[in-house]
């Protein structure tokens, strides 16, 4: 069930679709992209830079996840929170791709190493909703290569 | 800062001592009447300086035009003594025009009466620094300074309390009516024996700038008509003080305004009598032929004390000290009247809260640092000189003399309107006669001063009024508008949040957030977690190694910080842990440090503090501050309390500041010590 299963999902997008897209890009006038550089949000930047790494990735925008599907993302992770030891053993993240947010808790782990914020991951699961919050729980996860490894 | 305040101001007084601070007639006279009295000492000197511009021919309308003014002031006086029984609550002018004529005329009041008080210790000033430089010429290169310093001085007594600057202001004025006296009596006996008084002016000639025939020549009389009327200036100020006497308030009030006209216009009659006996030629100085080039012409009353009393003579410098000494105490008067208006208008509304209450020593003190610091910015700007100033300062007093006894007239009309008893409608109606000339009169002047004034300087005043006016109704309506947006409607309920997510701020596991953490669990929210930055991993990793072995049992969220900020994270979290329930509000929990030392606060908290204000503006969000109050601190609350009590600490320190704490609430934390007194702990 875990292995096979993200790996098959075809991209959402054809290669004709690509191209287009990458020439409407270069078609914006220069100025027009110097303006919008200068006057994004930090937020924004970093949405633009996340959705390259989605292309690259072969993942798809959480905003257009369908739901209880089994899903490839691609994001960095905003927060991890670590529960306290009296409770359940859980770890749990909030990973951001630029269109939207998911939680990604892992049952039975207290913390897990290369598991921090800021990290970029690459995971595999099966998105849920939780009381109106997109879910994951234990996908299979790619740590992205970061600058202190 | 403290110490100093009190060493300057004094003690502060409760607000059951407010009956002392009111004033008997014989000290009111001096405090209220100094401003009209004193501006004696520079009305004459107006009139001959505007003359001069036909030559010295010019000077025999002087009789005519001192006559004139005299009789104005008669009738003002008169009037205002209506004002002052109708309204004795000290509104003065403002409240007169207010309650008959409006809120729109009345506010234009108030801004004539501000920039009149304000231009009032200006030229007061200005004049007394000047008269002081005609007795002694060394001064005359210091002026401004000296100016400004007697401002500051001024504004000093006043800080101190209404009684005190009572006293202290007059005696001096006593003794300037008296000096004044004497060389009036004098003056004139020497004239009818026989002995002519000749000033040091009288060879002088003065170069006439212009022709003057016909139309031409009644303008110019016109505007020395005019300039003479700097001597009314002051007369309104007791209608703003009438709380300030002693009950009877009105009656007492009514019969120090009549003491004052009457013994304003004498003296005002004699220093221009005298002045023409004894040819006193004043004109600028470059139109007088005859001046030793570098030298300052002395104002008029001293050339006519030194005529009368003889140039060494110690009376002269007698005089002139208590000329320049009565100057700066009219200066005082618009310290008594100012205050009280705006505290008046803040009270409605048109000026900002501050200004509304009374200080430590029962005196408006916000008021007062307001018009001392306009008059600094005047004299500075006019370089103390009076003749300039004056310009500005007569379109204000009439301005506010023709809508008070408009709205006197108005007023007798309600009254009469509703009033049966034959006796009581025969004062009315004298009275509401009185306030019509008066308006009359007051009316044409107003028109004269302003197109004779207008180019020389009125027009400042001219543009300042309606600005001043435009800023106060736009105070007015912000508050308006702000109290309506507070009010809760009719059926408003209040309904208590739905959920309450909790989460302390902390960057490292030590007391503060130790304290914050378990402040938070005891006020038990839906959910609380603490946060922390990732801006140092490894310091992150301590924090989080830390958090486990002390077993705390809250959640701890480490958020992640790309750009290597504090503030932006934490607000974007906040704003994510808002749910979609409009009841549901966020909790922000911030350790926060107090220190005893100004100079450590701003070491520590800069970060907090710009949380907090970014947080501020989150709707649903709610930041408390959990204080840790250090050492320093717990010290200078020590030391302020043993000042206090006066003695080695007597009853018990400081209990409540918590540094002490509840203890075996927070694991591993130690009991600091209370650094100065030793107590059974």
């Amino acid at each position: 069930m875990r292995a096979t299963d993200g790996a098959a999902e075809p991209e959402t997008r054809s290669p004709s679709d690509e191209a287009v897209a990458g020439s409407q890009r270069q078609r914006g006038s220069a100025l027009r992209r110097l303006f919008s550089r200068l006057t994004a949000d930090t937020d924004e930047l970093q949405a633009d830079h996340l959705q390259e790494e989605i292309r690259v990735g072969g993942a798809i925008p959480i905003a257009t996840c369908p739901d209880r599907e089994q899903v490839c993302l691609v994001g960095t992770l905003r927060t991890v929170t670590f529960r306290p030891r009296a409770g359940v053993p859980a770890l749990e993240a909030e990973l951001w791709d630029g269109t939207g947010a998911v939680s990604v808790i892992w049952l039975g782990r207290r913390q897990i190493p290369g598991i921090s914020p800021g990290r970029t991951i690459k995971l595999r699961g099966r998105i849920t909703t939780l009381q109106g919050h997109r879910a994951i729980y234990n996908p299979i996860y790619e740590l992205k290569a970061s600058a202190s490894d | 800062m403290g110490m100093t305040k009190r060493v300057l101001v004094g003690q502060p007084m409760r607000s059951e001592l407010l009956g002392e601070a009111t004033l008997p007639k014989k000290i009111a006279l001096p405090v209220f009447a100094s401003d009209a009295l004193s501006s004696v000492a520079y009305a004459t000197e107006e009139i001959l300086l505007v003359l001069s511009a036909g030559g010295l021919a010019f000077f025999h309308f002087t009789w005519y035009i001192a006559g004139a003014v005299g009789l104005l002031m008669l009738v003002v006086v008169a009037s205002y003594r209506q004002n002052v029984h109708a309204y004795p609550s000290g509104g003065g002018d403002y409240e007169v025009a207010t309650t008959n004529l409006g809120p729109r005329v009345g506010l234009t009041v108030a801004s004539a009466l501000m920039v009149d008080y304000t231009l009032t210790v200006a030229v007061s000033v200005s004049s007394g620094v000047a008269n002081l430089a005609s007795a002694i010429p060394s001064l005359n290169s210091h002026v401004v300074l000296i100016a400004v310093l007697v401002i500051a001085v001024i504004t000093l007594m006043n800080l101190r309390g209404v009684r005190e600057s009572g006293t202290a202001f007059a005696i001096p004025t006593y003794c300037f009516i008296g000096a004044v006296a004497i060389m009036i009596i004098w003056g004139l006996s020497r004239i009818v024996f026989g002995h002519p008084l000749v000033s040091e002016s009288a060879n002088y000639q003065i170069k006439a700038t212009g022709t003057y025939g016909g139309l031409a020549l009644s303008f110019l009389l016109l505007r020395a008509f005019a300039s003479g009327c700097t001597a009314l200036t002051g007369v309104e100020a007791i209608s703003n003080g009438v709380p300030a006497f002693k009950p009877p308030k009105s009656k007492n009030a009514a019969t120090t305004l009549a003491l004052l006209g009457g013994i304003a216009v004498t003296m005002f009659a004699g220093v221009t009598a005298l002045a023409l006996a004894g040819h006193v030629h004043a004109a600028d100085p470059g139109d007088l032929v005859g001046l030793p080039t570098g030298q300052t012409p002395r104002t008029v009353i001293a050339q006519v004390a030194r005529s009368v009393f003889g140039g060494g003579s110690p009376l002269f410098y007698l005089l002139q000290f208590f000329t320049a000494l009565i100057l700066v105490l009219a200066a005082n008067t618009a310290f008594n009247g100012f205050p009280v208006l705006a505290s008046i208008l803040s009270r409605d509304g048109y000026l900002p809260k501050q200004l509304h209450t009374r200080g430590d020593r029962l005196a408006f003190s916000n008021g007062i640092l307001l018009l001392s610091g306009f008059a600094i910015i005047l004299v500075l700007a006019f370089k103390a000189s009076p003749t300039r100033l004056i310009q500005l300062y007569i379109v204000g007093v009439f301005v506010s003399f023709v809508c008070s006894q408009t709205g006197m007239i108005r007023h007798w009309n309600r009254k009469l309107a509703t009033e049966q008893d034959r006796a009581k409608r025969r004062l009315m109606l004298r009275s509401r006669t009185i306030n019509a000339i008066g308006a009359g009169f007051t009316g044409v002047v107003l028109a004269i001063v302003l197109a004779t004034k207008f180019v020389k300087g009125a027009w400042i005043v001219v543009v300042a009024m309606p600005l001043i006016w435009l800023v106060m109704r736009g105070i007015q309506r912000h508050y308006q508008s702000v109290a309506v947006e507070l009010t809760p409607p009719e059926d408003f309920k209040v309904t208590l949040p739905s959920n309450n997510h909790a989460i302390v701020l902390i960057s490292k596991l030590h007391l503060p957030a130790l304290r914050a953490i378990g402040y938070a669990r005891a006020t038990r929210p839906t959910s609380l977690e603490a946060v922390i930055v990732d801006l140092d991993t490894t310091e992150v990793d301590a924090v989080r190694r830390d958090w486990e072995a002390r077993e705390i049992p809250i959640p701890l969220t480490v958020v992640a910080s790309p750009y290597r900020e504090i503030t932006r994270p934490i607000v974007d979290y906040v704003k994510r842990l808002r749910s979609e329930n409009p009841n549901d509000i966020v909790t922000v929990y911030i350790p926060e440090y107090v220190l005893g030392h100004w100079w450590e606060q701003l070491l520590h908290n800069q970060s907090a503090l710009r949380l907090k204000g970014r947080l501020l503006f989150q709707r649903r969000v709610v930041v408390a501050s959990v204080p840790y109050q250090l050492r320093s601190a717990i010290r200078s609350v020590e030391k302020k309390k043993s000042t206090a009590v006066g003695g080695s600490g007597g009853a018990g320190g400081a209990t409540g500041t918590g540094s002490t704490g509840s203890t075996g609430s927070f694991p591993g934390k130690n009991d600091s010590a209370p650094p100065v007194q030793s107590r059974a702990d």
